[in-house]
Order: structure tokens, then sequence, then C-alpha cells
């Protein structure tokens, strides 16, 4: 290996994650090359660094807290509306968005009745098209509209992959769905659109 | 010892799903520290660190009737948090900027016991300059960073935790130590 190749796995070198026969490699290149050598020792010292910031831990008075607090919004988010303030505060920004979902959900809601085309073909196409983030979020939007979550999520339930783990992740986590979607590989996407094909 | 750990967690969950509620305490009494510590991390900021931590065990507590165990929990716990620490630094407008009063702001330092002003100056303006550093970072790199250097998982649980392979954490492992090698130039 020349030095380029071998500074690209000092790294992996230097916390061990490398197979014997590389970290043999690495070690007699080292003996007789200054700048590598010097390259790992840089490398240490920057590590070294970040030992010099301090543990961080909720003061003794937080920690005391810290669960009544967890319980109290719990409770709070699980009895208690939105105050009225906040509720209007949002309004305007909520209106354009329910004002689209609404439009989306309507025409392909319409088209889904009135054409020949199966709505398996719609849900792949809509869900492999370029404009991800629409079309994820559609395609979450169009279960929970039509009242197939409870179905969406049986077929999850049985289907073990990655893809699966991110919509669950969607779910329960709230990321944001179009960093799911982007997230998704081709791959992915395609397994998962087959499951909701048979769903359907 | 993460045997024994799972072990408890798995318990834990399972009581908690057949309704024991106190299971649930238990499980953010034995986490509260270790997800604080890293939202303050990936945020830098008390205020909204514990917020995020808060935040974190209420989506726990709401997903945890379906929480299926592909994952550990804890690796389940971390990456709500991640996530929630993502898409709060999205929306965040704060400076990236850290100041030295930021540092150590309502957190639990260990300091040598004695330490010259210069000293105690000098410390201050390294964690700084280590804290903008990371900060720098793009945000998944940043986790991936954070949750191998000071949580101390291993790269199939931050896979697990930020969602993508062992090989891409490897590879933000790698461009993360690079970028912070290039920014603390000085500091080497």
């Amino acid at each position: 290996m020349n030095c380029k190749e071998i500074q690209l796995k000092l790294l992996e070198y230097w916390v061990g994650e490398l197979p014997d026969n590389l970290n043999r490699s690495i070690e007699n290149h080292m003996k007789t090359c200054p700048i590598c050598q010097k390259e790992l020792e840089g490398l240490k010292k920057t590590m070294d660094l970040f030992s010099q910031l301090p543990e961080i831990e909720l003061e003794p008075e937080q920690q005391g807290k810290f669960l009544s607090e967890v319980r109290n919004k719990i409770r709070h988010t699980q009895t208690r509306p939105l105050p009225q303030r906040r509720m209007w505060w949002l309004l305007p920004r909520l209106v354009p968005a329910l004002a689209a979902a609404s439009i989306l959900i309507f025409f392909v809601t319409m088209k889904l009745k009135s054409s020949d085309v199966k709505q398996t073909n719609l849900v792949s196409k809509i869900f492999t098209s370029p404009s991800l983030s629409l079309s994820g979020e559609f395609v979450l939007n169009y279960f929970g509209t039509n009242g197939n979550g409870a179905a969406l999520n049986e077929v999850l339930t049985g289907f073990d992959s990655t893809a699966v783990d991110k919509i669950e992740d969607y779910l329960i986590n709230q990321t944001e769905i179009s960093d799911l979607v982007k997230s998704l590989t081709d791959e992915e996407k395609s397994q998962l659109v087959q499951k909701i094909e048979k769903m359907l | 010892m993460i045997n024994d750990k799972m072990y408890e967690d798995s318990e834990l969950v399972s009581r908690f799903q057949n309704g024991q509620e106190g299971c649930f305490d238990e499980l953010v009494r034995k986490y509260q520290n270790k997800i604080y510590s890293l939202a303050y991390r990936m945020v830098y900021n008390n205020e909204d660190a514990w917020d995020l931590a808060q935040d974190t065990f209420i989506q726990a507590y709401n997903g945890l009737p379906k929480f299926k165990r592909k994952s550990t929990f804890y690796t389940w716990l971390y990456r709500i948090c991640v996530n929630l620490c993502i898409n709060f630094g999205k929306k965040s407008v704060r400076s990236k900027t850290i100041s030295l009063e930021d540092i150590g702001e309502g957190i639990v330092m260990n300091l040598p016991a004695r330490e010259t002003p210069e000293a105690d100056l000098r410390r201050k303006k390294l964690q700084s300059a280590l804290v903008s550093a990371i900060s720098e970072l793009p945000e998944q790199q940043r986790a991936v960073f954070l949750l191998r250097q000071y949580e101390g998982l291993k790269n199939n649980e931050i896979a697990k935790v930020v969602g993508c392979s062992s090989g891409a954490v490897k590879a933000h492992y790698f461009h993360a130590v690079r970028k912070l090698r290039n920014l603390l130039q000085g500091w080497v």
C-alpha cells in the first residue's frame, strides 16, 4: 500500500477495526515512513483533545424533577387540548397544507373510482415518482385517510426490512417524511411497493 | 454487562406493555442522564437539551405499546433523541457559534482541583473550539461522532440509531474526524 492508501485506513487502524493482515501492512509501512507516522500522531492528538470535554450529567436537582416533569407532560398531552391562543396562531400556517392535502386526496380518490388504472399501479407510481417528499407523504396520507392504516400495519408487521423499520420510525418517532422517503434505496422502495400492491 | 442491560430493559418494556406503568419510570431514571447528555452535545444549550430529552421520553412512552424489539430499547431511545435533535437543528435559527459562557452552563464538570487562571482560560478556549468544531459537522456525522466518542456505541448499534448501514457509519465517522482535525489544527 502507498501513503495515500495507508492514510485512508489510519483511523480504522487506530481504533482497531482492521483485519490482522492490514494491521501488519500498516505497521510495516510506518516503520519506514515519517510522513504517515506524523499523520497518525496528528490523528491521535486530535482525538485526545475530545477527552478534555467535560462529562455531562443532569444536576442533582434536575435529576430529581426530570421524571415528574415527563409524567406531567404526558398527562398534559393526553388530557388537555392545545390552548385556544396557540390553535389560532397555528391555523393560518395549517390552512394551505390542509387545503393541498384535501385537494390531492380528493383528486386521487376520484381518479381511483373513475379510471381503469389499478390502485396498485397508482400507488406504485406515486411512491416511486421523482417528487419523493410529496409522494411519500401522500402514500401515508392515503392509507391513513382511507382507513387502511390498520391493514398497512398488518402488512408491515410481517415484513422484516430496513424500509419497514424506517416507516415504523416515521409513525412512532415522527421522523420527517421527506427525509424518510429520500433515505429509502430503490430496492427498499420497490420491495415496499410490492407489499403494498399485495395488500391492495 | 450489555446483555444484563438488554435483559433488564426487555423485561421492563414487557412489563410496561402488560400494564405496569411504573416500569416506564424505571426506564426514564435509567436513561435520563444518557439522553440528556446526548441531546446537550447535539444542541449545546441547557434548556433545549432539557426539552429534547423530555420529548424523547414522551415519544418513547407513546411508542412503547407498538415497540416490537427489532432493535434494543436503548438504541431505539437514542434514535428518537437523535431524530428530535436533527429536526430541531433544521428548524432552529440559533447561531452555531459557541461562547465560552455556553460551555459548562448547567452541567456537571470534572475539573482539576487546583487550576491557575491561565490554565482555566486555556481549557475553556479549547473546549469552546472543540464544541464549535463539533457544531460544524453535518447533523448525521455529528450524531455518529458523538454516539461513538461519548456514548461508546458500536458501528452496528449506531447504524440502527441513525438509520443507515454500518459501512455508512464508518464513512460518516471517517469524514467527521477528518473535518474535526482540519478545524482544530491550531490546537494539535
